[in-house]
């Protein structure tokens, strides 16, 4: 249980860039994501942690210590890996005893906590048997054993979940979380899903293109994003071009085209800045409920498509797409396609951000 | 239902519809029927004649089966130790140098398995398949070149005063394994090398972050998953080895006698040919016996793994 420090770690391939000067810290007992899409540099950074990866550049420092030039052995952290890297000569057994018997632990001992280890991770009577001979989930549950057992300071995931079905995926999501949040355990996890990344994680660092764009809270993240990559990254958006009018403590006044609309503010914002208008599409308002804010804009209904819990328009405001999802309610009907319809969102609902 | 139903009919007997599942099932065995027959002409009657006729009462000059059944050539052979002699002295140079070839060939697969960038690696293979490239012959006169006694080899070493007498590395049993290995080593390292890259590079990388050094993480992962391509190579190996005429022949100067040449002198000099049948044999079933050793040997270090 230790902090992780990532002090201007960088890290260049011949001349290109894989990771820009980083730097960030976790807390003790923290569940850290780092999420992006491929190529932006997270599995880099969960490598340079792991000690496989020699940095050009900065210090990992966990519980205090730079460990940036130890050897991976002597790091005392865990990782799973996105295939589980289950050892397949080795019986389920072997493969959680080998970090013990690399430690030197007195064989009975060993017997004894890798059997605590597989009832840990609900695989008790697993023992004997070998990679071929488990599931997916299965294998993640030994990897998780397997890097447990040997009490690490740290424990990094990179994509654990990314091999498995979805309904197992989302059990092993909330498993996984239980399971660090009852061991208190620093957790770095890499993901380029951002639902997962937002149900497990204490915080997220979103990267993108060898940096780190924004580190905060899911929370944060979801209804603050710091700029438009981020925004267009996690989850959906409607984006609107806008130009500010006036900002007013906590709220700013835009002009979409000859309309104007209400958004949360945020810092350094000046009137006449061209910025970009974020909106969820569980945010936007259709119809009567439009209708009754402030000052509403108007649209067409394009078309709609039916999810169950939710109707998902398309809706074109002053040539913008916007995108609507409104919940299903039994007093609401559908609106037809090509209906004019009030369109609106609560100001604290949108925000602002720079392009 | 599965396509086995579909195909199958209750007209067929069983013993026929296990040779087409044998074959590779009913529907592509025909793709392997010129290659069955061509094994059947031209590997499979001529051994089997020569088991034949290794069961014949030796008459030099006889080729043909006497269909006369008898024990004659096999008793002959265990019970004079210039020929079990010669088969032992086979299975020694063959265990030998397919021992040498794995150790030399290992860190050269290894390497050629880990290097990544593809010009590079193409550029080593060319250099492993470079050695197979001119005949056999050829390069043993070109090692005779090297190890003779007037050789290149002894010539610097004794121009340059280090020895008095030339160092003996030919017409002797090192100058033959020498010969043997420099064959074989190719072909280790190209059965080796497949195997090597499957090992998938996160086992190592999951050994040494559960704290085995790089030392550990080789001998007790890399190593193990190796296995199947540590026995076949040493298999093929041993096999080119201990049947290998031309090397022994060449290298040892007639002064290393293995089967293959005892078998060489029977028929071609002496023409009994059913004697030297009857070593074939012998040596066949060596061949087929450390197949079975090493099948059994394989189970074991694959952990399960079949």
């Amino acid at each position: 249980m230790s902090t992780v420090e990532i002090v201007e770690l960088t890290k260049s391939y011949g001349g290109t860039l894989a990771l820009s000067p980083t730097s960030f810290r976790v807390e003790e007992g923290e569940f850290f994501s780092l999420l992006g899409p491929s190529g932006c540099g997270k599995t880099t950074t969960l490598r340079m942690i792991a000690g496989f990866v020699a940095p050009t550049g900065g210090a990992v420092v966990i519980g205090g210590e730079d460990l940036t030039f130890l050897p991976p052995e002597r790091r005392g952290i865990g990782i799973v890996f996105q295939n589980y890297a289950i050892f397949p000569h080795m019986n389920v057994f072997d493969n959680i005893a080998f970090g013990l018997l690399m430690r030197k632990v007195p064989k009975p001992e060993i017997a004894k906590r890798v059997m605590e280890a597989l009832d840990q991770v609900g695989l008790s009577g697993y023992h004997a048997r070998f990679q071929r001979e488990l599931s997916g989930g299965e294998q993640q549950r030994v990897a998780l054993a397997r890097v447990l057992i040997t009490e690490p300071r740290i424990l990094l995931l990179d994509e654990p979940l990314s091999a498995l079905d979805k309904k197992l995926r989302e059990e092993m999501k909330y498993w996984i979380k239980e399971l660090q949040r009852n061991l208190k355990i620093t957790t770095i996890y890499v993901t380029h899903d951002q639902g997962e990344a937002l149900t497990m994680s204490d915080r997220i660092a979103v990267m993108n293109k060898g940096s780190v764009a924004q580190i905060g809270t899911p929370d944060d993240i979801y209804e603050r994003p710091a700029s438009r990559f981020v925004t267009e990254f996690i989850g959906e958006s409607n984006i609107l071009d806008v130009v500010v009018q006036s900002v007013d403590g906590g709220l700013c006044k835009v002009s979409i085209g000859d309309k104007v609309a209400l958004a949360r503010s945020r810092l350094g914002l000046a009137v006449g800045d061209v910025a970009a208008l974020v909106v969820r599409p569980e945010q936007v308002l259709l119809g009567e409920d439009a209708a009754q804010s402030a000052n509403p804009l108007s649209g067409v209904v394009l078309d709609h498509t039916y999810q169950g819990s939710f109707i998902r328009y398309r809706v074109d405001v002053g040539g913008h797409k916007l995108v609507a999802e409104v919940a299903n309610r039994s007093d609401q009907s559908i609106i037809a396609d090509g209906t004019k319809v009030a369109v609106a969102w609560q100001a604290e609902g949108a925000s602002l951000t720079t392009n | 239902m599965n396509t086995m139903d579909l195909t199958s009919s209750p007209y067929q007997n069983s013993f026929g519809r296990s040779v087409r599942v044998f074959l590779g099932g009913s529907r592509v065995f025909w793709l392997i029927l010129p290659a069955f027959a061509f094994f059947l002409i031209f590997f499979f009657v001529p051994v089997l004649s020569l088991f034949l006729i290794s069961l014949d009462k030796p008459v030099a000059g006889v080729v043909e089966p006497q269909w006369s059944f008898t024990a004659t050539n096999f008793i002959r052979f265990f019970t004079r130790d210039t020929y079990y002699g010669a088969a032992l002295r086979s299975i020694e140079m063959a265990t030998l140098v397919a021992l040498i070839t794995l150790v030399l060939g290992y860190p050269l697969a290894f390497m050629i398995a880990r290097t990544e960038n593809p010009g590079r690696n193409t550029f080593y293979m060319i250099l492993v398949l470079c050695a197979m490239q001119l005949d056999m012959v050829i390069r043993l006169y070109g090692l005779m070149v090297l190890l003779g006694d007037n050789g290149l080899i002894n010539r610097a070493l004794l121009d340059a005063g280090w020895i008095e007498e030339p160092l003996p590395l030919m017409y002797n049993f090192s100058g033959v394994v020498i010969g043997l290995v420099q064959f074989s080593l190719p072909l280790m390292v190209l059965s080796l090398i497949g195997v090597i890259r499957s090992i998938n590079p996160s086992l190592e990388e999951a050994a040494r972050s559960l704290g085995a050094t790089r030392r550990a993480a080789f001998w007790r992962i890399i190593v193990p998953l190796s296995m199947p391509g540590i026995l076949a190579g040493s298999l093929l190996v041993f096999a080119i080895s201990i049947s290998s005429y031309v090397v022994p022949a060449l290298m040892g100067g007639w002064k290393v006698i293995v089967m293959p040449i005892h078998i060489y002198q029977q028929i071609a000099e002496l023409g009994k040919w059913q004697f030297g049948a009857a070593i074939a044999v012998v040596l066949f079933a060596t061949s087929v016996l450390a197949v079975v050793v090493y099948q059994r040997y394989a189970a074991i270090t694959a952990g399960g793994r079949t």
